[in-house]
């Protein structure tokens, strides 16, 4: 079995081991050959998770620089999100090892918990809270005092345009001002890492670049942003590097101009996952003029 | 009418759909089938039965009033009155409960209003419970087979006119909740209003018949008063379709006529204002709903600064704007209300209230993280530790079941005066105290059923729907909770046995007060560190059931 792919994925932490070019192959034999990373932001090694019949995570490894801003993509079903919920203690791994900043997540899954910021989705918050409420329960919830907690809750409700519904039920708010709450909600207690699943969805352009701005910053002061999206031109512009996930296994990692190869990351990825066919014809399908 | 018959025929398709699809959906169906047949020939035997006491002939039925033909007519008139206004206070409480046959669904065809609207109407008498209700109706008339061909022939028609009331005023009421009633604070407040109703309503009968007022009437005023609610109720929508064929055997042509304008203005009025909600809708469609803003911090500035104090508030303060849960704790209230109206002064039967009211606070608490809903993932996400959220839960829970004891503790004891007697005093003080004990115990065990025995809840934006495999794990789950409550209270118990065994039970039984208490403290203790260790263990595969739970309410 070729290691190639493993090489691929350790080199955007290139710290470790440079390599040249991504190559999809399958990645089982790297969990065995290289160790973890403790340095990394998240190291992972060997994670696999079988739901029934259908193998979700099959043996992925992976490493995430600190301070990079982390890209993960794939198609509907590759098994990214069923990963990042493994990372970040939210599903049981059949098999693997985690670390995060060098602690193994479920040696102490609650303190691994505590020095992460997981992006919720909209319906995973309680909606009947004003969205300061709501900002101030995610701090709390993580051990931040009262007063500490309602400070920043302010700050990031002005930073993320929100001041004005500050005492509104969030179930009130729009699906863009939700997915901010959300962000926020993961920001409160100045994480080290920060895990978000398709942060910029319904989010319209102007607060999303704001958001960008923050992210960007954040990534820049040390943090490690992890993103999930489908959204490709989204990563290949924010993201530092990004890794393609295809059927529960890394097929390619690194920088984005590694993984992209002098290409449209978009044509890069979809060589890498594959499955485009030719668009059926369909001949009653004519704008109308069969009908006139 | 193509279209309207469209809707008719669509309306089958997608149940036979339904029944192709989900067995369990066929299984409900064949039980459903079932039921009304049991209905139809009940009805008819009864009607067979009641018809053969009357043997009046026309005749003699025209002496109105008077004989069993003015039971029949009273308790006609009652009777349906009150299955039709059941019936439509039912549809009302499934307000907000998205049916196939909602007019929403119907938008993007442009059809137009009165068309639909009429479409609707049709596939609504076209149902199996309209059908029911149409036989049942209709085999009625058995009872009235000795008052002639003219009377049987209208009680035929009126089975029909009795269901097309139902279905318009059903269709009305929904229409009229579903367009009016927009914001979430006004959707609450609607299914409180409307279940303590529905509650209210079904104690009536009972208060009703225990009242000291019906006891001392004589049966003469008895009959004359129920004889008068149905002429009352005959000129109403809701009692006039069964008046017409006493109309009709009376000969009264002019009341036959003046109760069947009505039954028009009903339908047409329906009919009109329905057709008029959905033009209104229409127009606000996509409106943004009133939003109510509330200031600062709330709950969360009064609770500790700490994780548990978080879930403290957070829950208190959802408790304040979740309908499905605030109406549990209106219950204990209505319980003793009830209770006090039924003791006829006894002042012991009012004070052992205070235990069933114990016993009710924490129910909801027993599958309080289903309520939660996939809110609970925030903790999780955050690495709550279990003993955290329990300590956050057992506050809040504490706190309220106090305040509400101590409260109502109060109120009886200035109602019964029982504060003036010694013994009457002791003996308040311990059903008190055991109420106390009811409501501890009760909460130390919910804090660890909610964490293995959750069942799926209703959504909050759709109180009033049952999602799928409710029914089956609340029949089961809840009791658990109820018996498991007292099984906790047996060292009391064991004491009590005890005092009553060595012949000192009516001297000593005030020991029972403290150890009560103790023995609740005791086991709210015991029940938030088990449900705490429980909620560790279990905290992932609870985020999951909750996941699969909330797939169900859509």
């Amino acid at each position: 079995m070729s290691t190639d792919n493993s090489q691929g994925n350790v080199n955007f932490s290139s710290s470790f081991m440079p390599v040249a070019q991504p190559v999809p192959t399958p990645q089982p034999m790297f969990a065995q050959q290289v160790p973890p990373n403790p340095a990394a932001a998240v190291s992972i090694r060997g994670l696999f998770k079988r739901f029934g019949n259908k193998i979700a995570v099959n043996g992925l490894s992976l490493d995430i620089p600190v301070g990079s801003f982390y890209g993960l993509v794939g198609p509907n079903g590759a098994g990214k999100t069923t990963t990042l919920n493994m990372v970040t203690g939210l599903l049981t791994p059949d098999a693997g090892l985690a670390l995060i900043l060098g602690a193994n997540v479920w040696q102490n899954v609650n303190a691994a918990k505590r020095s992460i910021g997981v992006m919720p989705q909209p319906d995973q918050i309680f909606d009947r809270l004003t969205g300061l409420q709501l900002l101030v329960y995610a701090g709390m919830l993580r051990g931040m005092k009262r007063a500490e907690a309602t400070a920043r809750a302010r700050d990031l409700l002005s930073a993320f345009d929100l001041t004005a519904a500050a005492s509104t039920m969030v179930t009130d708010y729009s699906a863009g001002m939700t997915k901010k709450i959300c962000l926020a909600s993961a920001m409160i207690h100045s994480p080290r890492i920060l895990v978000l699943d398709e942060p910029f969805e319904s989010v319209d352009p102007v607060s999303s670049a704001n958001l960008k701005d923050i992210l960007i910053e954040y990534a820049r002061t040390g943090g490690t942003v992890i993103i999930s999206s489908h959204v490709m031109a989204l990563v290949e512009k924010m993201c530092t590097h990004v890794a393609v996930i295809n059927d529960g296994q890394v097929c390619a990692a690194g920088t984005v101009d590694q993984v992209a190869a002098g290409e449209d990351l978009e044509e890069r990825f979809l060589q890498l996952v594959g499955g485009r066919h030719e668009a059926a014809h369909l001949s009653w399908l004519d704008g109308g003029k069969a009908s006139a | 009418m193509n279209t309207a018959l469209t809707i008719v025929r669509m309306r089958w398709a997608l149940t036979w759909a339904t029944l192709r699809k989900s067995v369990w959906q066929t299984v409900a169906y064949i039980f459903a089938l079932i039921a009304a047949v049991i209905t139809v020939v009940g009805t008819a035997m009864a009607a067979w039965f009641i018809g053969g006491l009357d043997h009046a002939g026309p005749q003699d039925a025209m002496l109105a009033d008077y004989g069993p033909f003015a039971f029949l007519r009273s308790m006609t008139i009652a009777l349906g009155a009150l299955i039709i206004f059941t019936v439509v206070f039912i549809q009302l409480m499934l307000f907000g409960d998205g049916s196939t046959m909602s007019p929403r669904k119907f938008a993007l065809y442009g059809i137009p209003d009165r068309t639909l609207q009429f479409g609707l109407l049709l596939s609504g008498m076209s149902g199996l419970p309209a059908i029911t209700g149409m036989l049942t109706f209709a085999l009625w008339t058995l009872s009235y087979r000795n008052m002639g061909a003219p009377t049987v022939a209208i009680s035929l028609i009126s089975a029909i006119f009795s269901v097309l009331t139902i279905v318009s005023l059903s269709k009305l009421l929904i229409a009229l909740c579903t367009t009016l009633v927009t914001s979430k604070r006004g959707k609450a407040l609607f299914y409180m209003v409307t279940l303590l109703g529905f509650i209210v309503l079904c104690e009536l009968p009972s208060l009703v018949m225990s009242s000291d007022a019906l006891h001392t009437a004589t049966p003469e005023e008895r009959g004359a008063g129920l004889a008068m609610f149905a002429t009352a109720v005959s000129w109403t929508p809701f009692g006039a379709s069964f008046q017409l064929p006493f109309d009709v055997a009376i000969g009264d042509a002019a009341a036959l006529i003046g109760h069947i304008a009505v039954l028009a203005v009903t339908w047409v009025f329906c009919f009109a204002l329905c057709t008029w909600c959905l033009r209104h809708e229409r127009k606000i469609t996509g409106a943004a709903a009133r939003t109510v803003t509330i200031a600062g911090l709330g709950a969360f500035k009064r609770m500790p600064d700490s994780i548990s104090g978080a879930v403290s508030a957070r829950l208190i303060t959802y408790l304040k704007r979740d309908p499905r849960q605030a109406m549990l704790f209106i219950m204990p209230v209505l319980f003793v209300a009830i209770f006090f109206m039924q003791a006829r002064g006894e002042s012991m039967a009012i004070w052992s209230s205070l235990i069933t009211a114990g016993w009710l606070l924490a129910i909801a608490e027993s599958n309080g993280l289903a309520y939660d809903g996939r809110g609970f993932a925030m903790e999780v996400i955050a690495g709550v530790d279990g003993l955290h959220d329990r300590i956050g839960r057992v506050r809040i829970y504490v706190g309220i079941a106090l305040t509400y004891l101590v409260v109502l503790g109060v109120v009886l004891m200035i109602i019964t005066g029982d504060w003036r007697h010694p013994m009457s005093l002791m003996f308040a003080l311990l059903f008190w105290a055991l109420g106390i004990a009811v409501a501890l115990c009760g909460i130390g065990l919910a804090e660890v059923t909610s964490t293995v025995l959750l069942y799926p809840v209703p959504s909050m934006d759709k109180p009033f729907s049952s999602p799928q495999g409710r029914a089956v794990a609340q029949g089961f789950f809840p009791f658990v909770y109820l018996f498991g409550t007292f099984v906790l209270l047996l060292p009391t118990g064991i004491v009590a046995s005890i005092l009553a065994i060595i012949g000192s039970i009516s001297t000593m039984f005030w020991l029972l007060i403290p150890i009560a208490i103790i023995n609740g403290i005791g086991m709210l203790i015991l029940g938030t560190w088990l449900g705490g260790k429980l909620l560790d263990a279990r905290m992932l595969s609870i985020v999951s059931t909750l996941d699969s739970f909330a797939s169900l309410q859509h």
